[in-house]
């Protein structure tokens, strides 16, 4: 009877000895999202996390997890270290992409392994919309922006958004999270350098600034007067007629005077940064007499369109953040080869039905029967074990790293990186990272349905850099990491290239700190190779453009073996975030990763270098913007539409409506021509839209679409010219996109 | 056994007992023991014994001899075996043999491409009464599903397999206009769908061939004076050449070279550099390797021209179990595997079509 009691007494104990309380009074934990919470989807986003201890220290880890606290499991946690003295506040940031926290996540407080205090954590649902961040100290000023209509493939709305210096961020990647920064006012003086210096470079990667200035905000230019390239500046007044003539029709321009910041300026200055555009309107637009204008919607809309603003926000199309195809390339690391399964598998069919039985054979002749109870299973420990120190050094004998880099150039000064990278460490455990300064990193590891946020970031010892830290990997498992920083002084590809006829013709020279071993200038679907392009070293072009409407196939399809998988995930890599543009691209595989593994390895990199390219007008100044490389959208479709496998779409019973945009061609369009007489078209029933009348003029069944003089009068309001297909047959018929070329008569620049 | 033989008779019974006794024991006294007799008889029988022994032993170890004697046998002749099946299947045969004779028969004299082989040798696409084209399996006897039908009222007058398998090319004559046509294939997802990749009045296309990646077709282009030329057009760009006059061109599996025929003989153009080499007369080249092709010769036979060698070597090519029939045409589908032959009789006006594997 004794021992009931004794055991009876031993699970008392067990079920008193519960953890502890918390002691959550001791600690508190505020979030915090920068730009006044202003996230979108596609883009990374920051956590401030403010922890005060009240009166007890801590030393313990940060924790940022996503399902309740389970201490056996391995659940998606990202941690960083933190130490207390008591009363003391800190603040730690958790930078991840916006879509990665669109869960539920917890932050925890853990020291000696106990959870001390626990929090939800809240976030504002990323805004779906153009937004506009306004800086201004006037009362609503920019509000007219929210009226505007969407430009050509934007379908949001533009929301409006008022920010205080305080809330601007200092480092320029948080920008990202707004489409158009408007600027104005003497709320602009109270901006730091570092938040100055933080915009522009957001601009140069493709952001947007209005900036807005009247005669008595002198100072407040000068925070950007690199920018606005004027030397003085004089105060004066521009008449309403003369300066919003190139926007809106005059009957509705009031006859008044425009105080202005500089006379010599028309009202709207734009130049092209980088990948952006900064716009410089010359007057306070929160001041009269256009402040309370009612056709203020209306300027700003034809502003938008004809600076450009509306093409940039149209080009800055969704880009996967966590940049999964260069993931996924980082994942196939060189020289690491997994053992073939159907080898694996083999070996022990081979010992099942043929060892196995002639070892029990061999031990029956011998009257040794019994012994097969030992000797076949001891059999099968020694044939695993020897698969096992045979076959490690087969998959790969030391540790090593993958690094696939992204390099987009930006101008001489800037260019933005973006890496993603694989660590192999064979052993696994615990291991470390080191980052360069100005890297914006998370760890990763590959999760059920995706890639999951899990390892612990530290400050490293020097400022700005710090340490990724992964740890209990499993043996040969290899851990992810993405991230991005800002290159300094990398330098351009100088390109001076035109489009005569059907041949792009001109030079390039390779004037960045990169060799590139092959190069490519991508029109349209077409990418030509150049060859390599050492630095400083320049080549002529003179090459044939096809008019390709779908992509090449080149991959056969059915199994691939692993060399042609590598090449098709570097094709889609080199393919993946090419937009409108004519592009040049470059491969190298120079140690361009800013991770380290803090161990012995061996690394590999594989970068892409790419810069967009600017077409120079012929002698007799024409800009050629060939087949495929200008924007068609799909308008409006009735019936039965669908797209297919070969990148064509298929109609029946109804009609289909693209919307040829013009986008940087609009200024200086002078002929368009829609190639509507090859055969694919013919079976169509096509129409082009007049907007001038309102109505849809019939095509001819093999002619091409050619507009010259008239094509203005064919134009939208949105910069598009809109062509109808129609097949009111049952049978399906198929057609391409109806790609097209624009000639352009080179205006002045307005600087 | 008589009752009174089984059951004892009271008193009687004592007597007879004692007296069988004591007969038994005179005569035991009467007959001597012959204990010499009996070892002796005791001696062979051991001896018998041991003999049979050792021959039980003997016997054993004969058939274990003969068991292991089996196995060397069996284990040898498998080993032979195996390595006759490997040499015939490396070095052997490679001489197509037909496996579905007569798998239809059309009424054509068989100068059009009215039918033709898939990739994988599965399925033939033939265009029936020049308005609809279908598709069938060797082993069934009816069609297993309508690809298109023609709306325009025009006629199909050739048909082409894709090399992956999922298209067709098909050329169409309608009044004067001529239209090659691209057709999807319908799967469990949507339907079949067409694009009008060429169409051109005043002349008449035919014979298509499938580039390697499928990115272009080449085609007969005939002229209105009867000219012969080979064009190709794009199915990715919006470009269409002329490479040479001939008709019924074929792609080599690996995009190097084009076979065609010209004033009824068979030539071969490096397509790079525009080289072009004759071979002898005959019709219908098709590509069974990467450098060699088969055609068809005046008097119905098939030949093959190897291109790996200078000048390339031709030889007639058997073909097993072919009918009655000379032979018109013979074309390899994608995976060089297997052969679809066109054949006519003597005096027919309808040709047999027939499919050989190697």
């Amino acid at each position: 009877m004794k021992w009931k009691w004794l055991l009876a007494l031993i699970v008392l104990c067990l079920g008193a000895a519960a953890a502890p309380a918390a002691a959550e009074g001791n600690y508190e934990i505020t979030v915090n999202v920068p730009l006044d919470g202003i996230v979108k989807y596609d883009s990374w986003m920051r956590l401030e996390v403010a922890v005060t201890s009240r009166d007890k220290p801590f030393s313990g880890t940060v924790e940022l997890r996503k399902d309740p606290y389970r201490q056996q499991s391995r659940k998606v946690i990202l941690k960083q270290p933190l130490t207390l003295q008591e009363g003391e506040k800190k603040q730690i940031f958790f930078d991840l992409p916006a879509e990665m926290m669109m869960n539920d996540w917890k932050l925890h407080l853990v020291e000696n392994g106990r959870t001390v205090k626990s929090e939800k954590v809240r976030l504002p649902y990323p805004r779906d919309g153009i937004i506009i961040g306004v800086l201004h100290s006037g009362d609503s000023a920019f509000h007219f922006l929210a009226m505007n209509q969407p430009g050509p493939g934007v379908r949001a709305p533009y929301i409006v958004h008022n920010l205080s210096p305080e809330l601007m961020p200092e480092v320029p990647w948080q920008y990202n999270n707004l489409d158009i920064l408007a600027l104005g006012g003497n709320d602009v003086s109270a901006l730091g350098d570092k938040q100055v210096e933080a915009i522009k470079l957001w601009v140069k990667q493709g952001g947007v600034l209005i900036f807005s200035a009247g005669p008595d905000q002198p100072r407040v230019s000068e925070r950007f007067s690199d920018l606005l390239s004027l030397k003085s500046h004089e105060h004066g007044k521009i008449s309403a007629t003369e300066g919003l003539r190139p926007y809106l029709s005059e009957k509705i321009i009031p006859s008044l005077d425009i105080p202005v910041y500089d006379e010599r300026q028309p009202l709207f200055v734009s130049r092209k940064m980088g990948e952006g555009l900064f716009l410089f309107v010359n007057y306070d637009v929160s001041q009269e007499p256009l402040a309370s204008w009612q056709y203020n919607a209306q300027l700003w809309q034809n502003v938008f369109q004809q600076h450009g603003i509306q093409n940039t926000l149209s080009n800055n199309m969704y880009f996967d953040q966590l940049g999964r195809p260069s993931l996924e390339l980082s994942r196939q690391i060189p020289q690491v080869r997994t053992p073939d399964p159907v080898m694996m598998a083999g070996l022990w069919v081979l010992y099942v039905l043929i060892v196995a039985p002639v070892l029990y054979w061999l031990l029956k002749r011998k009257e040794k029967r019994q012994w097969a109870w030992a000797i076949i299973p001891g059999a099968a420990v020694l044939l695993s074990t020897g698969i096992f120190y045979l076959g490690k050094p087969m998959v790969v004998s030391e540790d090593v790293s993958y690094a696939v880099t992204k390099v987009r150039l930006l101008d001489k000064e800037a260019a933005e990186a973006m890496t993603a990278s694989s660590f192999l460490v064979v052993s696994g455990g615990n291991f470390d990272v080191d980052t360069k300064p100005g890297t914006v990193a998370v760890p990763l590891s590959v999760g059920r349905n995706d890639y999951e946020p899990e390892g612990m970031v530290a400050e490293g010892k020097n400022s700005g850099d710090s340490i990724l830290t992964f740890q209990n990997v499993p043996y040969l498992t290899p851990r992810q990491t993405v991230g991005f920083s800002m290159l300094r002084d990398t330098g351009q590809i100088e390109t001076h290239l035109r489009v005569t006829g059907d041949r792009i013709t001109g030079s390039i020279k390779n004037d960045t700190v990169f060799s590139l071993e092959q190069t490519y200038l991508e029109v349209g679907f077409q990418r030509i190779p150049i060859g390599s392009l050492k630095k400083g070293e320049g080549k002529n072009i003179d090459v044939k453009l096809e008019s390709l409407y779908i992509p090449r196939q080149t991959f056969s399809e059915g199994e691939e073996t692993p060399e042609q998988r590598v090449r098709r995930m570097q094709d889609d890599v080199l393919a993946y975030g090419s937009g409108n543009t004519i592009r040049i691209k470059g491969i190298n595989q120079e140690p361009l990763s800013p991770f380290t593994l803090k161990l012995p390895h061996r690394d590999h990199h594989w970068n892409v270098i790419a810069q967009n390219v600017q077409l120079e007008p012929d002698a007799n100044g024409y800009i050629t913007y060939p087949f495929g490389m200008l924007r068609v959208d799909i308008h409006e479709v009735k019936g039965d539409f669908d797209s297919n496998s070969d990148g064509l779409w298929e109609l029946s019973k109804g009609s289909a409506t693209f919307a040829l945009q013009l986008g940087e061609a609009l200024q200086t369009a002078v002929q368009l021509t829609v190639p509507l007489d090859h055969s694919m078209f013919r079976p169509f029933e096509k129409e082009v839209f007049h907007q001038k009348s309102g109505k849809w003029m019939p095509l001819p069944r093999d002619k091409r679409l050619m507009l010259e003089k008239e094509l203005r009068e064919y134009l939208t309001p949105d910069g598009s010219i809109l062509i109808r297909f129609s097949n009111p047959g049952e049978q399906r018929l198929a057609l391409p996109m109806p790609y097209f070329q624009v000639e352009g008569k080179e205006r002045k620049q307005n600087d | 056994m008589r009752d009174q033989e089984r059951f004892p008779n009271d008193g009687y019974d004592e007597g007879t007992i004692a007296q069988l006794l004591s007969h038994l024991q005179e005569l035991r006294r009467a007959v001597p023991v012959n204990y010499m007799l009996k070892e002796k008889l005791k001696k062979q029988l051991l001896q018998r014994i041991q003999e049979l022994e050792q021959e039980r032993k003997r016997a054993q170890t004969s058939q274990k001899s003969g068991k292991a004697r089996r196995l060397l046998l069996v284990t040898s002749g498998g080993l032979l075996l195996l390595l006759l099946a490997v040499c015939f299947g490396m070095w052997g045969d490679n001489t197509p043999s037909v496996r579905h004779y007569s798998v239809m028969t059309l009424a054509t004299d068989g100068t059009e491409p009215l039918v033709d082989l898939n990739a994988d040798g599965t399925v033939v696409a033939y265009v029936e009464d020049k308005r609809v084209v279908k598709s069938r399996e060797p082993d069934h006897s009816q069609s297993q599903g309508t690809l298109v039908l023609s709306d325009g009222g025009g006629e199909y007058t050739a048909v082409a397999w894709s090399n992956r398998g999922k298209q067709l090319a098909v050329v169409e004559q309608a009044e004067e206009f001529s239209r090659l046509w691209i057709v999807s294939l319908a799967d469990e997802n949507r339907p079949s769908s067409k694009r009008l990749l060429k169409e051109e009045k005043g002349v008449v296309l035919g014979a298509p061939s499938w580039s390697q990646y499928d990115e272009s077709i080449a085609y007969t282009r005939q002229t209105s004076d009867g000219t012969e030329e080979i064009w190709v057009s794009s199915t990715v760009a919006m470009q269409d050449w002329k490479l040479v006059e001939g008709t019924q061109p074929e792609w080599s599996p690996d995009g190097r070279l084009l076979a065609f025929v010209k004033q009824d003989t068979v030539h071969v153009m490096e397509v790079r550099s525009g080289a072009v080499t004759k071979l002898e007369a005959g019709v219908w080249p098709s590509w069974n390797n990467d450098d060699s092709l088969t055609f068809t010769t005046p008097d119905g036979k098939m030949k093959q021209a190897q291109m790996s060698q200078d000048p390339p070597e031709i030889r007639i090519v058997p073909i097993r179990r072919l009918g009655d029939g000379a032979l018109v045409k013979a074309q390899w589908s994608s995976d060089r595997n297997h052969l679809l032959l066109t054949q006519k009789q003597k005096g027919e006006t309808k040709t047999i079509i027939s499919i050989a594997s190697r």
